[in-house]
């Protein structure tokens, strides 16, 4: 079991890896939308994505948007990882190919959760 | 602290780093949308990650700004300058907690209520009234800003000329350390050691299996050798910082500062690039901020006074960083009114730090330096901004602690522009070794501008005296000597066994002067240790280190050396910038005006004349057709450059009685040698007049222009070069 963790914020992806390590799950980061890109369209495949919105360069929604338009992963379930402030973008989020979202800040067990619904670990 | 909390603290200070430089930026191009969006995303990770940490306190706060900087974003505030200002409070306060988190691991929340006031201002600027209707307004909000945040990063992708401000900005992104006690090193450097010091290991097994009678150990002390300069230069670039990153805080200093002063200033930056030693960046910081203070506060004036003057209401302080000959020179220049040289004159003495003769007969440069003096301020009054007393003597005492010197440059009217100088690195010196009473000292290269051979033979005809001090004559310029034994009291090597001397021509704190030394040695980067006590107390020497061959050798303070010889700063042509104009004062310099038989008003400086005297003509003699003259038991070779005594001998011819006036010059009655007397025809006057330039046609005999009494009048500044020369092909 392999994921992506995508956040400008060095911490939350420290965060997240330090969570989803304990589920023994590899971690690969990417810092922005593009570099997410970036690191899709190379060899590895992943079976998670856990996309900030809030991003310089390019943002959670043109990151998923793109990848879903390029056929990048298609296996890959994508969690956009959200604040409050980004909440009226989840509708566009789920358009643009989202699967589920997450918002900050979460527990260890919200997250657990999440990905329970989206079928990535079993129960 | 866990590492996630540091982590979190490093992050969110290089936001707000970020911000800071943003948000003045932003006052000056409000319409930026990827300003904007850096600033939203600053306050917006903050109050994303708090969540996590519980730290309530840091959430509130940021919550609020982020929701002031959401109304900006969609469009529905305007950027006014109370805008600017709450923003900066925002900044100061989350800053504040985090230094409290920092330092304590807590954020002191007691009340819970402990920022409710910035709270209140944030909320108020949002157009909104606090605090009853904040969460139902703030529902409202999130509800409304519907669009999503795509055309802010696409905007930013767009502005296309990323301002000086802005590539700062990145700078300190990618290299900038949260704290003073990290440091991000790029990880190719990192590589680049590792492969070095992988390097050292190797070789060091080869050494260690090789015997030292091995034909290959000279191959492996050049191994040893080019890795260690490979490993050094590469620990001294992971060490480097770009300057930029000190920069970056002065936008929203001289901002603050500004408003306060009742000025209207911008700030511009030049080489931020450039890169320091971390350490030294540290020690320069204060010295810094004092000098772009005081330019904001003394240096420019209020907008009025600015407009009357012609000039823009606008001032403006720029921050230049560049390399020269070794170090690294920053500049601050302001385009204000100057430095008032009566009003530091006058200070000066009125606290007693010079006497009015003192005041009198200092040159605009040495007026200059009163401002380095302890206890020296010429604000008018002390304000809150600078002034206490505290002023450039501890910027010059901060900068010369580490190394470094300060100058300043002033003109009325025109501004003023205060230099730092600092060494690239304070560890390692490259330097030069020389001997001087039998031990080895060391010239930091940055002090040494040329080396001169004076062999033995040539001594006496290239040193030249005035009163006590010795002089040189290098390419038309005079240049103070200082004997390095004489200095340190040391025994003079015997005379015998020396071919000659060198000359190391060295310059420091705007003084140029050559030091006399035995030998000359290799030239070394020596490791610099620091002095006992006992030997600081000396003040003449700025650290010690351990030669090659393993001696030790005392490292040359050439500033402080400089002062104890009483060597004069060289007074700078204002016109052409040039720095060899020779080691007289331009201004206030007295001559000695007389005319020859051409009726040409020529000066001599006063001080190289001991007196003036009529002398009979049938004293004069002759030898080979040369004249001279018995004075004082003494045989004075005569120079004689306009033909008067031809013309005086016509006159004697007709009977009269004619007297030859004669200016005895030079010498100060050592080295007979050095001695003449000077025929003239009239002694005119005694006046100060000003140097103009010097003539590079004056062929040896050290012609030059001056405006004495507002007559341009030709100067012999060395009447002795060729007359002397002459009369020793006689003799």
């Amino acid at each position: 079991m392999r994921a992506l963790i995508v956040d400008d914020s060095s911490f939350i992806r420290e965060y997240l890896r330090h969570l989803l390590s304990r589920m023994d799950i590899v971690c690969e980061e990417a810092v922005d939308g593009s570099d997410a890109l970036m690191v899709l369209a190379g060899e590895e495949t992943f079976d998670l994505m856990l996309l900030d919105v809030n991003m310089p360069v390019m943002n959670g929604l043109e990151c998923v948007k793109a990848l879903r338009e390029a056929r990048l992963g298609p296996d890959m379930k994508v969690m956009m990882v959200t604040t409050e402030a980004d909440h009226s973008f989840i509708a566009t989020a789920l358009d643009n190919g989202a699967d589920e979202f997450l918002m900050k800040p979460f527990t260890p067990e919200s997250l657990r959760e999440k990905m329970l619904l989206l079928g990535v670990i079993a129960a | 602290m866990d590492d996630l909390t540091k982590e979190f603290i490093a992050e969110s200070q290089e936001g707000l780093d970020r911000m800071e430089s943003c948000l003045t930026e932003l006052e000056m191009r409000p319409g930026d949308s990827g300003l904007l969006g850096e600033i939203f995303r600053a306050v917006h990770t903050i109050k994303g990650t708090t969540g996590f940490l519980g730290f309530d306190r840091l959430e509130k706060l940021a919550h609020a700004g982020e929701h002031l900087l959401g109304s900006l974003r969609d469009g529905r505030l305007a950027v006014t300058s109370e805008l600017i200002s709450g923003l900066l409070n925002l900044l100061d306060g989350l800053r504040a907690i985090l230094v409290l988190i920092e330092e304590t691991g807590g954020e002191g929340t007691r009340s819970g209520d402990e920022d409710g006031e910035l709270i209140a201002e944030l909320t108020l600027l949002n157009g909104e009234m606090p605090p009853a209707e904040v969460e139902a307004e703030l529902l409202h909000s999130i509800i409304d800003s519907g669009e999503p945040a795509a055309p802010v990063a696409g905007a930013s992708k767009m502005s296309n000329k990323p301002s000086a401000p802005t590539s700062a900005t990145t700078n300190s992104e990618r290299n900038g350390a949260g704290n003073d006690k990290t440091l991000r090193i790029d990880v190719d450097v990192l590589n680049r050691m590792m492969n070095l010091v992988g390097e050292l290991v190797l070789t060091r097994n080869q050494m260690l299996q090789s015997d030292m009678a091995a034909g290959n150990f000279p191959e492996l002390a050049r191994r040893l050798d080019s890795v260690t300069a490979d490993l050094r230069e590469t620990v001294m670039q992971a060490r480097m910082q770009p300057v930029g990153n000190l920069f970056g805080k002065f936008p929203r200093m001289v901002r603050d500062l500004a408003r306060t002063c009742g000025r209207d200033v911008r700030i511009e930056f030049t080489g931020q690039e450039t890169g320091l030693d971390k350490s030294l960046l540290e020690a320069i910081k204060d010295p810094l901020t004092h000098a772009v203070r005081n330019a904001v506060d003394h240096g420019i004036e209020a907008p009025s006074v600015r407009v009357l003057a012609g000039k823009p209401a606008e001032g403006c302080v720029r921050l230049k960083a560049f390399h020269q000959s070794g170090s690294v020179v920053i500049e601050v220049t302001d385009d204000g009114a100057g430095i008032p040289m009566e009003r530091v004159l006058a200070k000066a003495i009125e606290r007693n730090l010079v006497t009015e003769e003192q005041a009198a007969g200092m040159s605009e440069r040495e007026a200059l330096q009163l401002i380095f003096l302890p206890g020296f301020s010429t604000a008018a009054a002390v304000t809150t901004v600078s002034g206490r007393g505290v002023g450039m003597d501890v910027v010059r005492a901060n900068v010369e602690k580490v190394g470094g010197s300060v100058e300043v440059e002033s003109r009325r009217g025109a501004g003023t522009t205060l230099r730092l100088r600092v060494p690239l690195t304070l560890a390692i010196v490259p330097s030069l070794i020389v001997r001087s009473g039998g031990q080895c000292f060391a010239l930091p290269h940055s002090a040494l501008v040329e080396l001169v051979d004076i062999p033995q033979r040539d001594f006496a005809r290239m040193v030249q005296r005035i009163g006590p001090a010795e002089l040189y004559r290098l390419r038309e310029h005079l240049l103070p000597m200082v004997w390095l034994d004489g200095l340190l009291g040391l025994e003079p090597d015997s005379p015998g066994t020396l071919q000659g001397h060198y000359l190391a021509v060295l310059e420091a704190d705007g003084c140029r002067f050559g030091l006399v030394v035995d030998d000359l040695m290799s030239p070394e980067e020596i490791v610099v240790k620091p002095l006992s006590p006992v030997l600081r107390e000396i003040g003449l020497f700025s650290g010690a280190t351990v030669l090659g061959n393993g001696t030790l050798a005392l490292i040359l303070d050439v500033g402080a050396t400089a002062a104890r010889a009483g060597v004069k700063p060289i007074e700078e042509s204002v016109e052409t910038g040039a720095r060899e104009t020779g080691i007289q004062e331009a201004a206030g310099e007295s001559f000695l005006i007389f005319e020859d038989r051409a009726r040409e008003r020529t000066a001599l400086p006063l001080d190289m004349v001991e007196r003036i005297e009529s002398v009979p003509l049938d004293r004069i003699e002759y030898a080979a057709g040369r004249p001279l003259l018995q004075y004082r038991g003494e045989l004075l070779p005569l120079k004689d450059q306009g033909n008067v005594l031809a013309d005086l001998d016509v006159a004697r011819k007709r009977g009269d009685e004619v007297l030859a006036t004669v200016l005895i010059c030079g010498g100060a009655g050592r080295g007979g040698e050095q001695r003449l007397g000077m025929v003239v025809r009239q002694v005119l006057d005694v006046s100060p007049g000003t140097v103009l330039e010097r003539d590079e046609v004056s062929d040896g005999t050290g012609l030059e222009l001056a405006l004495v009494k507002e007559k341009l009048t030709l100067v012999c500044r060395e009447p002795g070069a060729k007359a002397t020369a002459s009369w020793q092909e006689v003799a």
